[in-house]
């Protein structure tokens, strides 16, 4: 396989793609919960198995600047490293093998033993050094509901997400008590994301009275 | 009907033909070139190039031609010019030893190899109006007959000027460059395997900064601004016990090595002026006492922004060296922050902009506390001539919660750090919990009750 | 020896070429390092987020942080309208909505209810906004605390730990001297319980607008450095006390102009004798009621 077959193209029009899909991630992140399409319309991601939103959300995001670490969950190490390989290649991001340093974490299929997270969820003092987490999950929708509640949601939101380990949900839980550091999650499944930012908390689902 | 004067398009089209005819002045007199300003006013130059942190004399002309020799207002142009670049790459650090030398001078030494170069320099004029200039030379003589340059063929091989500071360090009576000597000759500076210097254009200010990112600072500070720092330094001020190791003038070679090559190559030379004080220590603890350094550097030729740069320097050098910080100028806080002209001059003359509704929040605040100042003086004016018999109502001062208790409630009340998240408020009328709502009583969540707004004007 | 070869012959660099410059001026690099921040702002609501800040083609003080936020976050298919003061037509907001035009050629527009994206001045517009909107404030200094402490790295600690005790008994000393708090602009808020913010020298007649806005809103500084943000439906409540509840510059007259008794007004002094009326700052709010008045008038004369 010759070096131009390896790497598939980015964005057609880098400057507006780029811009229209921030923005997808920004609904995201400030309307935790809401299923956001992205506008990953001329992505062509490295890998079929791969989400189109989550490659666009890499482009638009990472450059020199961001340390990225990337675990295959239950995907294969070949596919991790030609994620890698496809991400160095358009966005000039340094690949981190230590998950503290990174500002992004790609976890392509998250399995129960990847939380707790081994990322740096930044401290009081500086929580923005947080690394920010991209998970791929199978679908956003028809998953077991978990009710989330928070800055950005106006009373409550259910959340569908498939594929996700408890543990993930533990992971949500435990941003409550090291608030202001913690980690902000993207989930992706096809064109679509959805946000769980560090402020986001979990609700027991209690019947009505 | 009244309607209130604003500014508008017009009014700012208006103001800016007014300032193109100004810059313009008489047409009379011919237009001043930007090849006249980069060759005439090569001074003026440099210092929108050091302080515009962007080295093209040409582009520099351009900025101190298109603001009307506002050289601030230069170096902002420049500066905001300088934003728009991408960065192809970085230099190898500069080699000033390898200087190709147009001045060096050395007030430490009486003569020092190499010898005392002292260049073009003002020191030693005669500071008295040349009036002969009036008609551009005329009278005092021609170009003619001022001397031609030197070429650099005729200019001593840069060999020939080893580092003064050098002398002091082969007798390790001074700390090597980038940090003070240890007992045991070990030094804490700068290594070549230490870690890429952060960058000051490229990530925010933080602190404590480190001398790399103070001298990226002072590099581009405003000369006025480090210049005052400087002398009040020597006015006591922060003393550092100063002298003037030596100060070098000339062109450097700036190397880059690309990616795909594994040697460097030369792109091209600048001209730059450094500063090297050397400054009393008696030393302390693990350090003995020797010479410490502080340093300058600067584009072009600017001898009194390198030196009040080294001075500032060695000020800002105070915590490492276990001195008290006790001045302006050795608080990395005050000098970094309020260093930059195009930050300081901005948000100084912001003052001009409009702030009317914040004045007008003042001016009803104010009325008001003079209305009540009336109200209490009028009150304790009727109870001093006895017409008033009810006490004055006593005013919170009076109230027997102290701050502290006060203090206390509010923090108890919310806020705490032990709080954190957000506890959600908007449940539907008390009948199920927040959470159950969306879920179970069908109503979408955005009708759940909104918690009361206190003080809304709706 | 290349030294003395390469400074005898350095080359001199060709004219400048026309300079050009990126959509919305940033250039893409500058635009993700922005979008990084915001991201991170809205996750941690109130929490001033540092970024390094670029030198803009307009003054540091006069809005560079908002129109670097604006910057990273419009497209082409976004409305802009700036305000300064709560009016389209004050120089600065002339200025920045001239700069967007000319250097992203999107739209711009008056109208608060047109506008997916607001720059605002010192103002939040009367119009309530909606969740299709995003409000861009432009800050001059981030730090709440910041005429308490100087030190950046004695607020910052004061951040991490939440201790905001300082600021009411700066509010405390206020009803000690005057009877009530004397802070009228700029008046600080705690955001989602948890981050002491300023809200910008907007009056706080503006505060409760705030208050779980269904818009995002978006803070910039530029010159120190600092963004950011309150998501929608966020509590932001302005610091009180249980015996001197937080409230509103009452006004004892209306519009002038339209008769909104709800909207805040500009003083404005007619005469050299001091006459003067009073109209409401948010101009586009009071121009809209009297076009709706003389609707309805022309309505009524038929």
């Amino acid at each position: 396989m010759n070096f131009s077959q390896a790497i598939k193209p980015g964005f057609a029009d880098p400057v507006h793609d780029c811009q229209a899909v921030f923005r997808a991630v920004l609904q995201a992140m400030s309307r935790p919960g809401s299923i956001i399409d992205v506008p990953a319309g001329g992505i062509i991601p490295p890998a079929a198995w791969l989400s189109p939103a989550l490659v666009a959300a890499a482009l638009t995001l990472f450059d020199h600047d961001t340390p990225i670490w990337i675990t295959a969950g239950s995907h294969n190490d070949e596919a991790a490293a030609h994620l890698g390989t496809y991400l160095r290649f358009h966005c000039g991001c340094p690949l981190s093998e230590d998950p503290g340093s990174a500002a992004f974490a790609i976890i392509s299929a998250p399995r129960a033993e990847d939380f707790p997270l081994p990322a740096n969820p930044g401290r009081d003092l500086d929580p923005w050094h947080a690394t920010t987490v991209m998970l791929q999950v199978p679908e956003l929708r028809g998953g077991p509901p978990r009710i989330v509640a928070g800055p950005g949601i106006a009373a409550t939101h259910t959340v569908r997400a498939a594929g996700l380990p408890e543990s993930f949900w533990e992971e949500i839980a435990a941003n409550r008590d090291r608030f202001p550091a913690g980690f902000d999650f993207l989930l992706f499944s096809g064109t679509e994301v959805l946000g769980l930012p560090r402020s986001t908390v979990l609700r027991e689902i209690s019947p009505c009275t | 009907m009244y309607v209130a004067v604003k500014g508008g398009e017009k009014a700012i089209a208006r103001a800016h033909e007014q300032l193109a005819r100004d810059r313009r002045g008489d047409p009379a007199v011919p237009e001043i070139g930007v090849d006249q300003i980069q060759g005439q006013l090569p001074l003026a130059v440099d210092r929108v190039m050091a302080e515009g942190s962007l080295y093209d004399p040409e582009l520099a002309a351009l900025a101190i031609k298109q603001a009307a020799g506002d050289l601030v207002e230069a170096i902002f142009l420049l500066r905001a010019y300088r934003t728009t670049l991408p960065r192809l790459g970085s230099t190898a650090p500069l080699e000033t030893g390898k200087m190709l030398i147009k001045r060096r001078i050395s007030a430490t030494f009486k003569d020092i190899p190499g010898g005392q170069v002292l260049g073009p320099t003002f020191d030693y004029t005669q500071r008295l109006l040349d009036d002969s200039l009036l008609d551009n030379g005329a009278a005092a003589g021609t170009t003619a007959d001022i001397p031609a340059a030197a070429t650099p063929a005729d200019l001593p091989e840069p060999d020939a000027f080893p580092r003064v500071l050098g002398i002091l360090d082969d007798e390790g009576l001074i700390e090597p460059a980038g940090g003070h000597r240890l007992e045991n000759n070990h030094h804490d500076g700068p290594r070549d395997s230490s870690p890429p210097p952060p960058d000051l254009t490229r990530e925010p200010l933080e602190f404590p900064a480190g001398r790399e990112l103070r001298l990226q600072n002072l590099a581009r500070a405003d000369e006025g601004f480090l210049l005052a720092l400087g002398y009040a330094t020597q006015r006591g001020f922060g003393n550092t016990h100063p002298f003037a190791g030596e100060i070098r003038v000339g062109e450097v070679e700036l190397f880059c090595t690309p990616e795909e090559l594994d040697f460097p190559v030369a792109i091209g030379a600048i001209q730059v002026t450094e500063c090297e004080m050397i400054n009393q220590f008696h030393g302390r603890d693990q350090i003995p006492p020797q010479f410490t350094r502080g340093y300058g550097l600067t584009f072009g030729y600017n001898e009194r922004k390198a030196m009040s740069m080294a001075l500032v320097d060695r000020a800002l050098r105070a915590a490492e060296l276990g001195e008290p910080l006790d001045s302006p100028a050795r608080d990395e806080e005050f000098v970094l922050y309020h260093s930059d002209n195009v930050e300081a001059s901005g948000f100084v003359q912001h003052l001009k902009l409009p702030h009317y509704v914040d004045f007008q929040s003042e001016l009803l605040l104010v009325r008001r506390l003079r209305a009540e100042r009336d109200a209490t003086a009028k009150e304790n004016r009727a109870r001093d001539t006895g017409t008033h018999t009810n006490p004055v109502s006593t005013s919170p001062a009076a109230d027997d919660r102290s701050i502290a208790a006060r203090e206390r409630r509010v923090k108890t009340a919310g806020g705490s750090s032990e709080t954190g998240i957000n506890e959600f408020s908007g449940d539907c009328a008390g009948k199920c919990s927040a959470a159950c709502c969306a879920e179970c009583c069908g109503k979408a969540p955005g009708q759940a009750a909104a918690p009361a707004v206190e003080g809304t004007n709706r | 020896m290349t030294t003395r070869l390469l400074a005898a012959a350095a080359p001199r660099p060709e004219k400048t070429a026309v300079l050009t410059y990126n959509f919305a001026y940033l250039d893409e690099q500058t635009k993700r390092m922005i979008r990084r921040t915001l991201l991170k702002a809205v996750a941690v609501p109130g929490c001033q987020i540092p970024f390094a800040s670029r030198e803009m083609p307009l003054p540091y003080g006069w809005g560079t942080g908002g129109i670097q936020v604006t910057a990273a976050v419009i497209g082409r298919d976004d409305t802009l309208k700036v305000i300064d003061q709560g009016a389209d037509d004050t120089t600065n907001a002339v200025a920045i909505r001239a700069f967007f035009r000319r250097t992203a050629g999107i739209r711009t527009t008056e109208a608060t209810a047109e506008a997916t994206v607001i720059q605002t001045r010192h103002r939040i517009p009367e119009t309530p906004l909606t969740n299709r909107q995003i409000i861009v404030y432009q800050v001059p200094i981030p730090e709440p605390l910041r005429w308490l402490e100087a030190r950046e790295t004695e607020t910052r600690r004061l951040h991490a730990l939440a201790e905001y005790g300082i600021m009411h008994v700066r509010l405390y000393e206020d009803i000690v001297a005057h009877g009530h708090i004397a802070t009228t602009y700029n008046y600080p808020v705690l955001v989602n319980h948890r981050y002491l913010m300023s809200p910008s020298p907007i009056p706080k007649f503006d505060n409760p607008k705030l208050h779980r806005s269904p818009a995002l809103q978006l803070f910039g500084a530029g010159r120190e450095q600092r963004i950011y943000a309150v998501p929608p439906y966020t509590d932001v409540k302005s610091l009180d006390f249980d015996d001197h509840p937080f409230a509103i510059e009452p006004w004892e007259r209306g519009c002038d102009i339209c008769g909104a008794t709800d909207s805040y007004l500009d003083e404005i002094i007619t005469d050299d004798r001091g006459s003067r009326i009073y109209a409401c700052s948010d101009t586009d709010y009071c121009r809209r009621r009297v076009a709706a008045q003389d609707a309805e008038n022309a309505g009524a004369g038929q």
